[in-house]
């Protein structure tokens, strides 16, 4: 390769060194006749098209309706520790006086939101909403023991089976076992519930529009119907549910439950509790991810660093030559 | 030069050391970059772990 290129550079250069003169190109002298235009015109023309297009711009706005057709509210943003203020204005404001933010890109679960969250879950929603993909093993040192674990699962009643004459039985739960759900499938869900059902929580934030956002706010979001509203049957009016009718009754009052850590049990702080576990439910990889992210940031930093020495390495000896031309033809 | 002759000597010269330089390098790189990543979250989010609030639930008397 080395030879190749240095043939070519000598080449090049000693036809440049003999004078060599190449043939001019005009580039496209046909189709635009911009160049030889007097500097007036030039001004004129380009003024011209500048009017145009914000003219243009201009129209397609005003024509544009405000979209009023999205009759649902939409959740404001809040700052989850796993994801981190998203008022940037705010935030900029507020810097020098915070701790730095980098919740969004390093933050972790907030493990006692998550016990208390878990506390409500088991003792509020989980006498409709399933939780079907989620393990107590899945507790152990993240919120819990692994005694308070096994205790956790053992309070539970697993159906396991067939046993050795065909019959199912039920035993108390242990670690591996996964959350049981309060009804054995979504029919008998649906007639305790007068027809709705209840889904199963275990990825519920990551499967509606504005994720965690949307489900706090949801469990916030009762209020009194306003005049003209018609509600079914077993419905209730939330702001942010899809035609604010929902089948759900509002499941969180102050002071319901009693947190083993003395927080006081507030309706709001119980469905942030109760939401970031819910978060936690459908993505517990999100931790791991931002480790990855950040170990392959590190990891391609060095490779890339390792690539640019080996490059300046590989062209040291083109980049750094000496090139002396002597005209042949002059007599010496 | 002098260090980096003694490197090039030991470590590069021969294809053996030189792939053994690799393979033990990629391990401690590995090691060090986990050690320092773990580090840095644990610091940025401490007082969020489990470990840093796990002695304020202790364990209940058995009855
Ligand atoms: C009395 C039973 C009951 C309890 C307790 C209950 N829910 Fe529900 N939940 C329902 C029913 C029924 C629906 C279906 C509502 C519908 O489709 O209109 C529902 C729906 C939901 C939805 C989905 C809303 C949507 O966008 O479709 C979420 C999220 C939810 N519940 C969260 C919770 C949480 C969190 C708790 C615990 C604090 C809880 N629920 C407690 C019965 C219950």
């Amino acid at each position: 390769m080395a030879p190749v290129l240095g043939q070519f550079g000598r080449t090049v250069f000693s036809n440049f060194a003999k004078g060599y003169s190449h043939p001019k190109v005009y580039l496209s002298n046909t189709s635009s006749s911009f160049r030889e235009m007097s500097q007036g015109k030039k001004i004129l023309l380009t003024t011209g098209c500048f009017l145009t297009t914000a003219a243009a711009g201009l129209a397609y706005s005003l024509n544009e309706s405000v979209k009023a057709i999205d009759l649902n509210l939409h959740p404001p943003k809040y700052p989850w520790p796993h994801k981190g203020h998203r008022h940037e204005p705010e935030l900029l404001a507020a810097l020098p006086f915070r701790k730095l933010e980098l919740d969004k890109a390093i933050g972790l679960y907030d493990a006692a939101s998550l016990r208390r969250g878990w506390q409500v879950y088991k003792q509020v929603c989980a006498a409709c909403h399933s939780l079907r993909f989620v393990a107590y093993r899945q507790f152990v040192d993240l919120f819990m023991t692994e005694d308070e674990a096994k205790a956790e699962a053992a309070e539970a009643t697993i159906t396991d089976g067939p046993d050795a004459n065909g019959k199912m039985f039920q035993r108390p739960g242990k670690l591996a076992d996964y959350i049981p759900s309060p009804y054995p499938n979504e029919e008998a869900a649906r007639v305790a519930n007068g027809g709705a059902y209840p889904p199963d929580l275990s990825n519920i934030t990551v499967g509606r529009e504005g994720d965690e956002d949307y489900v706090f706010s949801l469990l916030r979001g009762y209020a009194d119907p306003p005049a003209g509203v018609e509600l079914g049957e077993n419905q209730h009016f939330n702001l942010y549910m899809q035609g604010n009718a929902i089948a759900m009754a509002q499941a969180l009052y102050n002071g319901l439950i009693e947190y083993d850590d003395g927080t006081p049990a507030t309706a709001s702080q119980m469905a942030k509790d109760v939401t970031h576990f819910l978060a936690y439910c459908a993505t517990p990889e999100l931790e791991s991810w931002k480790k990855y992210l950040f170990k392959w940031t590190i990891i391609s930093t060095c490779l890339f660093g390792l690539a640019w020495y080996y490059k300046r390495h590989l062209w040291a000896s083109l980049v750094y030559r000496r090139v002396a031309y002597r005209d042949v033809n002059k007599k010496h | 030069m002098a260090v980096s002759n003694f490197v090039y000597n030991t470590f590069f010269k021969k294809s053996s050391s030189a792939a053994l330089t690799v393979v033990v390098g990629a391990i401690l790189f590995e090691r060090g970059v986990d050690a320092f990543t773990d580090s840095v979250f644990e610091y940025y989010n401490r007082g969020r772990l489990w470990k840093n609030i796990a002695h304020l639930y202790p364990p209940k008397p058995e009855d």
